[in-house]
């Protein structure tokens, strides 16, 4: 009879993983079904190039694989991928050394297409590359990824109050950005 | 008040975190400030964009085979590991995670068992030695009749009244050649009759004819066709059934619940037994269900996949078939119910091995099939189900 890893919790797969040579692919694979979509979420709404994206994604898992085969103690599955995903995301931007200028044209010029049918979201997608890296990673974290703040606060390795800042401040800033946008929609509605 | 205020109680608000007082504030304050009011429309409209981005995200296939590439690992075709300890295993860690639910309703059962035992009354087959009197148990009647020679009964007659209700049965056979020594089933319903002259006259009757004239102290038990369609396997019409399920989805699931309830996967049926062949009763089950179906939201077209928790009642209907030997009965069964989703039916055989006449175990097959609603459009899916699990008659 075989077991469905499916119903193992996180806790049970990591120590498999830890574990077993032999099995620890197969562990790996459900946490990266569990977990893919919100890290690949994530990169996307953190890094504009697509090919960065995929890039950042795949070395987000090798990164966790070689940890937790490591000995790695990880309590929060999910919160560990997103700080390693942040953190290649700061990386990326580090070596990049620039982050696009506000010109008031930047975001429509962006090469990402995959929200055509929503306007909205994707003016804000594209804004999100206008905004600091700390206020961009804690808004993705909060809005797209829905994390409480306090997990915010671990993954980007500040304080709650920080952290709850940041989306704040995060937010006024986008609107500012959109507001010829948001003040052209209101007229229209 | 200042603007950064303002705009704090609007991200709050959409937070849901507000209090009541705190609400009545940003009302009121949205009603007499024209800036206010647009930032709460600029921030509004930019959640509901966020949120409308729920499932657009889609994974590369080549992805997960790059990642595992790389690490020099080949992506499996199911993640399932081989299970070293089988059925009993998985039923072990079964118990082991819900020992406390087990314990439970063990000690339940057994306080429920001891009532029924001990408080409810019983016929006392010792309440008079009158020679003369046919003392009855209710399901298996007995007669005492003295002065029968033991040299003229047969060996399997001479066991005591009191024996258990499955040697009665042994007996018929060897019993249904001596006439006399059958109680009609009307004296089961009223004992005392029995104890008139004309009875025993009767039966002194059919003792002489068959030439046996002295009498013994012998109690033999004794077969009453009449009573063959009662309940003689067990004393009551209850049942209890506890059981746990591995289930199968018919659509391999894409998506897992991220937290299992503690009885995920278990069942408790109380049954009544309508007759010998046929229960009805009731049946509470935690399970999880994978789910796929699609919507429109914003203009926009969505799939979405969810295995949620639920918590199903349901009316169940069992037939068993009888004994087709070692205590082994097949049965077939419906169910039609409700959870939180929609409407699930389900259709079971199995068998049914009684290990005692209280006690079986069971085990079963089962499809299962769920109906809900999304958007006015109705969705189906279905998973298969092994069934296993305890049943208790009282």
């Amino acid at each position: 009879m075989k077991r469905n890893l499916a119903k193992y919790d996180d806790a049970n797969l990591l120590q498999i993983m830890r574990d077993s040579n032999e099995q620890s692919n197969i562990a790996f694979s459900e946490l990266y079904d569990r977990y893919a979509v919100k890290v690949r979420s994530f990169c996307n709404y953190m890094i504009s190039s697509k090919d960065q994206v995929e890039d950042t994604f795949q070395e987000t898992f090798i990164f966790f694989f070689r940890n937790i085969t490591a000995g790695k103690d990880v309590t929060n599955t999910l919160g560990y991928l997103l700080s390693i995903a942040r953190n290649l995301c700061l990386k990326y931007y580090r070596d990049k050394k620039s982050n696009v200028p506000y010109d008031g044209e930047a975001y429509f010029i962006d090469e990402r297409n995959e929200y055509e049918q929503n306007e909205m979201l994707d003016i804000v997608v594209r804004s999100l590359d206008l905004l600091e890296d700390i206020y961009r990673e804690a808004f993705v974290l909060r809005e797209f990824e829905g994390l409480h703040y306090d997990e915010i606060a671990k993954v980007t390795n500040t304080t709650v109050t920080n952290a709850k800042s940041r989306v704040f401040r995060a937010h006024k800033q986008l609107i500012k950005v959109l507001d010829p946008y948001l003040k052209d929609l209101s007229k229209k509605y | 008040m200042n603007s950064t205020d303002n705009f704090q109680l609007i991200v709050d608000f959409a937070d849901g975190s507000l209090n009541p007082a705190q609400e009545d504030k940003l009302f009121l304050r949205l009603s007499s400030d024209e800036v206010m009011k647009e930032q709460f429309k600029s921030h509004m409209a930019i959640k509901t964009a966020v949120q409308s981005s729920n499932g657009l995200v889609t994974l590369p296939s080549a992805s997960k085979s790059d990642v595992f590439g790389k690490l020099g690992l080949v992506v499996p075709a199911t993640n399932t590991i081989p299970g070293n300890i089988g059925w009993f295993g998985s039923m072990s860690r079964l118990m082991i995670q819900n020992r406390r639910y087990l314990a439970t309703a063990l000690v339940s059962i057994a306080l429920t068992a001891s009532f029924f035992m001990f408080m409810m009354p019983k016929a006392d087959l010792a309440v008079n030695q009158n020679p003369n009197f046919l003392a009855m148990k209710p399901a298996t009647p007995v007669l005492n009749v003295p002065n029968i020679s033991a040299n003229e009964v047969p060996n399997s007659h001479k066991s005591n009244a009191n024996n258990v209700i499955r040697k009665s049965r042994a007996a018929v056979v060897n019993m249904s050649e001596m006439p006399a020594m059958i109680v009609p089933a009307e004296a089961k319903l009223n004992a005392p009759l029995l104890a008139e002259s004309s009875v025993i006259t009767n039966l002194n009757h059919e003792l002489n004819r068959t030439g046996i004239n002295e009498f013994s102290t012998i109690s033999a038990p004794k077969y009453n066709p009449s009573l063959e369609g009662l309940n003689i396997n067990s004393d009551g019409n209850f049942a209890f059934e506890f059981r746990g399920t591995n289930y199968w989805n018919a659509q391999s699931p894409t998506i897992g619940p991220k937290v299992l309830s503690n009885f995920n996967n278990t069942g408790l049926s109380a049954f009544y037994k309508l007759n010998s062949n046929f229960y009805a009763g009731l049946d509470i089950r935690q399970e999880t269900f994978f789910l796929t179906y699609s919507g429109q939201e914003n203009g926009q077209d969505f799939n979405y996949q969810q295995q949620p928790n639920f918590t199903t009642a349901s009316a169940i209907f069992r037939y068993k078939t009888g004994d087709l030997g070692f205590g082994i009965s097949p049965f077939a069964q419906i169910s039609a119910g409700l959870n939180q989703a929609g409407f699930l039916g389900r259709a079971m055989t199995g068998v049914q091995y009684e290990i005692i006449p209280s006690f079986s175990v069971m085990m079963g097959i089962e499809y299962n099939s769920i109906l809900y609603k999304h958007q006015n459009n109705y969705f189906n899916n279905s998973k298969f189900g092994l069934n296993y699990g305890l049943m208790y008659m009282f």
